[in-house]
């Protein structure tokens, strides 16, 4: 598996364009979340020339997690939509805060058999610790996410030290939260390992 | 009674925790197991799943943990598994915030001294025999 990480411009734009099918096939199509897309392609507001994608592929190339990376200094998915999720707090606009969003690492190539959901294991724990390093190098210290309660076990799993920023909210009968993710904390060797 | 600081967290002393009012968010089983109970009969009657709780006083504390169902023949019963999850951080009489591990075990002892139980079960048979 590799993990590929870039801006627009930076990354291939059939890289691009898979993550934007993978992100179709997962949120709109397995998690049945009310998303637009255009052309078997799930794209927000928030997918911008600025905002740094993620793509975890497998040895034949396909896409198997993605994830987004946005500074809270423009606008960003917790702000702009979910700002509830803070619990009455101020919505973060630092350059030491960033977003992370769109997170899923579901395998769809896999062969094992159950439901398939939004987080498979051993990828999201790479995933995760490398979107973790990818976002400190560009100067956060701290990062925002709004995600299903799911990823807190994820994050516990791989040692990943996170809190909640509120209560979760039940949205379309799921609870979903702003959960904090503090960089500085996390085992610098782990850092060094996943940033490359 | 407790206080969010710049980290976003609620630091809580540890006597304070007796006298808060929790009220049920929702609890839910894995999807796993929610996949299994629709298409397998006779599958494993273990059962795992979560629940959230909240409080009634500003500012809001949350506190989700995750059961597994101890399938006792006279009464079944949700047992927390793990430490919780949390926008608490435990402080000593010194307002000294304890170590975070050390806070979710102070936590998890609290957990563990209040009827989450019943309504977490009840809550868990509602949501998905109806």
């Amino acid at each position: 598996m590799e993990i590929l990480a870039g801006r627009p411009g930076h990354l291939a734009r059939q890289v691009l364009e898979d993550v934007g099918r993978y992100r179709y096939r997962v949120f709109v199509k397995t998690l049945g979340w009310d998303l637009v897309t255009e052309d078997g392609l799930e794209k927000d507001q928030f997918d911008r020339a600025d905002t740094l994608y993620l793509a975890a592929r497998d040895d034949e190339g396909r896409i198997v997690g993605t994830a987004r990376l946005l500074p809270t200094t423009s606008p960003y998915l917790l702000g702009e939509v979910f700002p509830e999720l803070l619990g009455g707090a101020e919505v973060p606009r630092d350059p030491c805060i960033w977003e992370l969003s769109r997170f899923a690492a579901v395998d769809f190539n896999a062969s094992h058999g159950g439901a398939i959901r939004q987080f498979s294991s051993k990828v999201a724990v790479a995933l995760l610790h490398r979107a973790i390093a990818v976002a400190a190098e560009q100067g956060a210290q701290r990062i925002i996410t709004v995600s299903p309660l799911g990823i807190e076990r994820l994050l516990r799993r791989g040692g990943i030290r996170a809190h909640r920023a509120a209560p979760p909210k039940i949205i379309d009968g799921h609870p979903i939260f702003a959960c904090w993710i503090e960089v500085e904390t996390q085992d610098q060797k782990v850092l060094q390992k996943t940033s490359h | 009674m407790g206080t969010i600081s710049m980290d976003g967290l609620l630091r809580l002393r540890q006597q304070d925790l007796g006298k808060l009012t929790l009220v049920h968010l929702i609890s839910g089983i894995d999807d796993d197991f929610a996949d299994q109970a629709a298409t397998q009969c006779g599958a494993s009657t273990t059962l795992s799943g979560y629940t959230e709780w909240i409080s009634t006083q500003e500012p809001k504390l949350t506190l989700g943990w995750d059961w597994q169902l101890e399938t006792r023949p006279a009464s079944p019963r949700v047992v927390r598994q793990g430490l919780p999850r949390t926008n608490v951080l435990v402080v000593n009489g010194e307002q000294n915030p304890l170590p975070w591990d050390e806070s979710l075990e102070v936590l998890a002892s609290f957990i563990d001294n209040f009827d989450w139980h019943t309504p977490a079960f009840d809550a868990v048979c509602k949501r998905y025999t109806t």
